[in-house]
């Protein structure tokens, strides 16, 4: 039977590779999308974790993804924040959201930034003293093509890049707390702060006081927020995954359900031939099958190189952004697919054994 | 026009076998049998009958030839007693066995095993090479491929040369 529906696939090259690059479309679909989701999250969690901080405080209305909310919160909760018991440094941070080349965070800091993260890693250039100060991780530098000196035109603003430090701590791009209040209107103003206690072990302690004191925001231990982090867990885009999966299926679905159904029709004759040398109707049912199934494989092979291809496509033209090709992914995705394939091949396969063997065999 | 019209019955149920230049007369339970033998059709809400109560036997290692013009059902009677049609009314016993009675797929197990067709158009599978077409008959009949039993049906029917083709 394995040379019959090798050299079945052989006979229709064009209709053969078109129903392999679909579902290879459709592995890469679903093996890019939760790549991109999960790389760009956890890419986000590590740097959030790399801030160094223990905690972080956050408005109510936070979401899960930090980026998804910059409502500010007055300053002052800062020195409420440093009085409490084991808490070594607090620093403020504003967000606000460069949509211009790109969407991307921007991180207003002050000199507590760096009592809270250990200071950064400077690749070139110095730390942000001036107003309109500017520094970039090294993977910005890169894919926006800027160097130590140069101006930097950001929010309608000139800013003056004075460093490119190590990528790795929260954002990429870090320009001066009190400009960039200016500049959003949100004078004295944060939309988090980052909390170090004077030991990790202490981190339950100072959850616990900051909730008596902040019973109305959002306070989350930074190990439990990376934890969050997956394209899983967070609210609205495990939605977004699941249509993006559905729509995938569905593509996957009706081609190899077209495919299948052409095959049978062409092969009318055949069915009727291997009904008159005994072929019972399972056995044409699996024929069908596994003819779906060996499309449906080349399909995941070929759906494997392009996600590697559209990722590599992707990184070269966005440096800055993440996927996340995993083993797991791709299993999940070749086994989505092959299960669509089997169902979109059923009713053909069906169709071809109850094909009456005399009418079969006389089909033009 | 029904094949029993034109092929009369005791011309069909008289069994002979030869054997060198002597013709035997034997007694023996026929291998193919129908007794009133019906096929209709339906176009529409019109019933067409192919074969009328057709009767005739056929003797083991007897050859027999159905003729008759286009038309008076002499595919019907043969994709009837061959298994890959139902008979609407009658019986068709082949080696003892009533295919009116059994179902689908216990005449398609009888048709595995004990008939085999020869069809007019040769109606092999196009994809696949005379090598391909004789080793997927094997595989449905369920013994796998017998390397010495296909060395020995290719020698026989002088396919050697065409395996590939």
């Amino acid at each position: 039977m394995g040379e019959m529906i090798l050299r079945n696939l052989l006979h229709r090259p064009i209709r053969t590779v078109i129903g392999v690059l679909a579902i290879g479309f459709e592995v890469m679909l679903i093996v890019f999308i939760v790549g991109l989701t999960s790389g760009i999250l956890s890419e986000t969690a590590k740097r959030i974790e790399g801030v160094g901080a223990d905690i972080m405080l956050q408005p109510s209305s936070a979401g899960v993804i930090m980026g998804m909310s910059n409502a500010p919160m007055p300053i002052k909760i800062r020195d409420r924040l440093s009085e409490l018991q084991y808490v070594q440094s607090v620093a403020p941070v504003l967000l606000q959201f460069n949509s211009t080349g790109g969407v991307e965070l921007v991180y207003g800091i002050n000199k507590t930034f760096d009592e809270v993260s250990g200071g950064f890693v400077f690749l070139q250039g110095r730390n942000l003293q001036g107003p309109d100060d500017m520094l970039v991780d090294d993977l910005a530098a890169k894919s926006k093509n800027v160097r130590v000196g140069q101006t930097f035109k950001l929010f309608n603003h000139d800013w003056n890049v004075v460093g490119v430090v190590e990528h790795g701590k929260g954002s990429r791009i870090f320009v001066p707390l009190a400009t960039l209040q200016d500049l959003s209107g949100a004078t004295d103003k944060a939309s988090l702060f980052f909390i170090k206690c004077t030991r990790p072990e202490h981190t339950e302690d100072v959850i616990a006081d900051m909730k008596l004191v902040f019973p109305n925001y959002t306070i989350r231990a930074i190990k439990d927020y990376v934890s969050l982090m997956t394209s899983t867990s967070v609210p609205g885009l495990n939605v977004f995954v699941d249509a993006m999966i559905s729509l995938a299926v569905c593509i996957g679905l009706l081609v190899i359900f077209l495919t299948m159904y052409t095959t049978v029709i062409e092969r009318t004759r055949d069915i009727g031939v291997l009904k008159s040398l005994g072929a019972n109707s399972p056995f044409i049912v699996r024929a069908v099958l596994y003819e779906s199934a060996a499309l449906c494989l080349g399909g995941i092979l070929a759906g494997v190189a392009l996600s590697y291809a559209a990722r590599a496509g992707f990184l070269k033209a966005f440096p800055t952004l993440s996927i996340s090709i995993t083993p797991e992914w791709i299993l999940r995705a070749g086994a989505i697919a092959m299960v669509g394939a089997v169902l979109g091949a059923s009713y053909p396969a069906w169709m071809a054994s109850r094909r009456d063997a005399v009418e079969a065999l006389t089909f033009d | 026009m029904a094949i029993a019209a034109t092929i009369p019955n005791a011309q069909l149920t008289e069994a002979h076998s030869v054997r060198g230049r002597e013709l035997v007369r034997k007694s023996v339970e026929p291998i193919l049998k129908t007794e009133n033998l019906w096929k209709l059709y339906r176009a529409g809400k019109v019933e067409v009958p192919a074969l009328r109560g057709v009767n005739f036997s056929v003797q083991p290692g007897e050859s027999v030839a159905v003729m008759g013009p286009s038309g008076c059902g002499k595919s019907t009677l043969l994709y009837v007693i061959g298994g890959l049609a139902s008979a609407s009314r009658g019986t068709v016993l082949v080696d003892g066995n009533d295919l009116a009675a059994m179902s689908d797929a216990e005449r398609t197990k009888l048709r595995r095993s004990k008939i085999g067709f020869v069809f007019q158009r040769f109606n092999l599978l196009p994809t696949m090479t005379a090598k391909g077409n004789i080793a997927i008959a094997q595989y449905i009949h369920g013994d796998g491929f017998d390397p010495h039993r296909f060395d020995v049906v290719t020698k026989l029917l002088g396919l050697e040369g065409r395996l590939e083709s």
